[in-house]
């Protein structure tokens, strides 16, 4: 079981730390919050069904606990906990760079909590639609189509904010 | 600039790749699975983590307890050597007085005043908890026990019960127990001292009452998760484990107090000039930073006319806040008088200020008086002092920010006003920034507009018109004069044209009118008037305020983008509370001081605007406290 677990770590501990890290923007908060998720899917692990998606389990664990998270920080309703302050990047160096951080976080904080959880899920999570879908209730198609608009979206959000910069 | 579909996947595919994994954390919990640790520590989330990941820190600035923090960022490296801070600190008070002692647990501030008693400062307000007198608190893990010294004693008082108990008291006179920390519930580290001799350090066992020597020493703290303790022993700073008793050297430095982490140490250290200044260790790499700034500034002329110097400040007893990413500080001007001792917050990460957040800081720091602050974030600050007196600051807000030929700029307009005058002056400029090594600093400050609203005649006197001045333009134009305003409102009564504020963004005017008959009671008009309408609006009729009657305006400001006034009353009364908002979306009106359920105020005025919020002053039990009132 250890084995298994710990190949499932190995391989999606990037997935995991980046995704809490974009929601809650504090290393500590990250590190914390990741050394939880990762206790409770070793905890789970052991009565994990076999068909059951590795990454689409482990991503809802975590989607789950940051909710928890913001829930116990402060009064907020459950999707007041998604509407999270993207945080500043580490390794920002040209002024070019900048400007597309601030763009991105300003259009990602722009969005409604869901089209930003799908983004998240997506782009830092790198999961696949069918994956979203199952962390967050919804049909494969459902994430596609949302995916695609939700692009449309941020391509004329970054944009107008590039241009302006 | 247009972008299409695939390249906000690339961006964000890119952006995504920016965010640097810790890969030291990612091996060490990876170990704790290995091990099977991890299941067996599950109940202690926050010290097992932190064992594993020992982040490591830069200092950002933000304002006070009071203010809505920003999101952190710890950096990936650990070192407190790396830390990034210096330029990056800002501080703000959160109350004055002679303040012996302070500790923080889950956002609540523990402050002790010297001759008054233990308070605690929240959101509901400043309130006194024992009217003991401490020299150092301490929190314990749970918050729920205060620990502390007072005249050679050491006590507890239990928060939820509201008892003090005793603990240690000396037999004798010439000995006292001092300096106390929480190891455990029943245990605690103290220091001994007796006169003329060498302090001590002991473990002692609230159960048993047993004593056990750890060495000599000050300032003793517990290292959790470490079983250790950090100290200080003639101005140097030691850990010791209590295992095997096995000791290293940290730094020069006193008042040592560790991280509830378990991995930074906090501590005063002498500079060779002579001042001091607040220092992080890091204890498990023994790298150390420098965290405050502490000029040197001319103390008397001698009669050879040499100038003697001496430090701008004195900090004492930095603690670490419960997520050990903040420290709180006791700091007092060396000029001032030892009343006007303030607390004041450092938070630590890794964040680099962006442009915004320097302009942002920087105008606060004009705006609290933190000259020293301020001058850090400048690429050449100048000799002179930044701050105002009066006209005063009364808000800013960031208006825009760009790019020319390479270099950054901020936008960002600053609010001035004349207490009880009717003097308001927005003046807008345009920062222009360089990169540095922790986000930017503001290279040059270029003033591109400025407006005045008076109703001052050319003598200085308070005249019957409003005038408004526009510097860009060279306009000076009379708006209006009282005898435009409804004589449905002003009765027959004779009024005077009193505080008043200017909104360039909606060319609005906000009025205060003061009743001025011998024969009657006093009473306040607010009006609103809008410039391109050339229309007026009632905002209220004051009579009384709190039941007190014959109230003066003496300060009418308004929140940037028009959503509320903050309105200061002078009462008959002089110590009722007299800060009022008026929210003109909503048409709510907000005596301030029904929301400080926990402080019986003596006085309070409002501060500054900033971000939808107003920052005000309240005086309670001979404190000035700042607490912040956000606008719906």
């Amino acid at each position: 079981m250890k084995d298994k677990f710990l190949d499932i770590y190995d391989q999606y501990f990037h997935d995991v730390y980046r995704y809490v890290f974009v929601k809650t923007g504090s290393r500590w908060d990250t590190e914390d919050l990741v050394s939880e998720i990762f206790r409770k899917a070793y905890e789970k692990f052991d009565g994990l069904r076999s068909e059951v998606n590795r990454k689409a389990w482990l991503m809802t664990i975590s989607h789950n606990t940051v909710i928890d998270f913001y829930r116990a920080k402060k009064p907020v309703s459950v999707g007041d906990g998604l509407e999270l302050m993207l945080p500043p990047y580490i390794e920002v160096d040209s002024l070019q760079q900048q400007e597309e951080r601030i763009c991105i976080e300003k259009s990602l904080n722009y969005l409604d909590s869901l089209d930003a959880e799908i983004i998240m899920l997506r782009y830092f999570s790198e999961m696949k639609c069918k994956e979203v879908g199952e962390v967050l209730g919804m049909s494969e198609a459902n994430v596609r189509t949302k995916t695609s608009r939700i692009k449309k979206k941020l391509s004329i959000l970054l944009s107008k904010c590039l241009g302006e910069q | 600039m247009n972008i299409r579909e695939e390249q906000v996947e690339e961006m964000l595919r890119h952006h995504k790749s920016l965010i640097v994994v810790d890969e030291e954390f990612q091996k060490k919990l990876r170990q704790s699975f290995e091990s099977g640790h991890a299941a067996i520590n599950k109940k202690r989330k926050s010290s097992w983590l932190k064992k594993f990941a020992l982040p490591a820190i830069s200092i950002a600035a933000t304002i006070a307890l009071i203010v809505s923090s920003v999101v952190m960022q710890p950096p990936t490296h650990v070192d407190a050597a790396s830390l990034t801070i210096t330029n990056q600190l800002s501080f703000l008070n959160v109350s004055m007085g002679d303040t012996a002692g302070i500790a923080e647990h889950d956002n609540k501030l523990y402050v002790s005043v010297k001759d008054k008693g233990i308070y605690v400062y929240d959101q509901k307000g400043f309130k006194l908890i024992t009217s003991e007198e401490a020299d150092t608190l301490r929190l314990n893990e749970n918050g729920d026990k205060i620990l502390f010294s007072s005249h050679g004693t050491i006590l507890m008082h239990d928060l939820t019960t509201g008892k003090t108990t005793k603990l240690l008291k000396s037999d004798s006179p010439s000995v006292a127990y001092t300096q106390p920390d929480w190891v455990d519930d029943q245990t605690i580290l103290l220091s001994e001292s007796q006169s003329g001799e060498q302090s001590n350090l002991y473990l002692y066992n609230l159960q048993t009452k047993q004593k056990i020597h750890q060495g000599t020493g000050n300032s003793p703290s517990f290292v959790k998760d470490m079983n250790a303790i950090v100290y200080e022993h003639q101005n140097q700073l030691y850990t010791k484990t209590l295992s095997n008793e096995e000791e290293s050297l940290i730094d020069q430095g006193h008042s040592p107090q560790v991280s509830p982490s378990g991995y930074y140490v906090t501590y005063l250290k002498e500079e060779p000039n002579g001042a001091e200044n607040v220092w992080i260790a890091d204890l498990q790499r023994g790298t150390t930073k420098q965290i405050t700034t502490n000029p040197m500034q001319a103390k008397t002329k001698e009669e050879n006319t040499q100038l003697k110097t001496e430090p701008v400040f004195q900090y004492s007893h930095p603690v670490w806040n419960t997520n050990s990413d903040s420290i709180y500080v006791i700091k007092q001007r060396m000029q001032d008088s030892p009343e006007f001792k303030q607390v004041m917050r450092i938070d630590v990460t890794t964040i680099k200020m962006t442009a915004e957040d320097t302009v942002t800081r920087y105008l606060q720091a004009l705006i609290t008086r933190d000259d020293d602050f301020a001058k850090s974030l400048l690429v050449s600050p100048p000799d002179d002092i930044l701050t105002y007196s009066n006209p005063h600051p009364v808000g800013f807000q960031i208006t825009g920010q760009g790019r020319e030929n390479g270099t950054y700029y901020v936008d960002a307009e600053l609010y001035l006003a004349d207490t009880a005058r009717p003097y308001y002056q927005v003046t807008s400029s345009r920062y222009w920034l360089l990169p540095d090594k922790n986000g930017y600093k503001i290279e040059k400050i270029m003033e591109q507009d400025q407006w005045i609203a008076t109703a001052f005649t050319e003598d200085g006197d308070i005249g019957e018109s409003v005038i408004l001045q526009q510097k860009q333009t060279s306009e000076k134009k009379e708006l209006f004069s009282m005898k435009d305003i409804n004589q449905e409102w002003l009765g027959d009564g004779k009024y005077r044209f009193a505080s008043l504020a200017y909104q360039p963004n909606a060319d609005k005017m906000y009025l205060s009118l003061q009743r001025i008959d011998e024969t009657t009671n006093t009473s306040v008009l607010l009006l609103t008037y809008d410039i391109s309408t050339d229309s007026f609006a009632l905002v209220d009729h004051v009579t009384e305020v709190n039941g007190s009657t014959n109230p003066v305006v003496s300060s009418l400001t308004v929140e940037p983008d028009g959503k509320a006034l903050a309105v200061d009353f002078t009462l008959e009364d002089p110590s009722g509370p007299s800060t009022v908002v008026y929210e003109l979306s909503n048409q709510k009106r907000v005596k301030l001081h029904s929301q400080l359920t926990d402080t019986q105020v003596s006085r309070m005025y409002s501060f500054y605007w900033e971000r939808g919020k107003l920052f005000y002053h309240v005086q309670s039990n001979g404190q000035t406290i700042m607490f912040h009132y956000e606008v719906k």
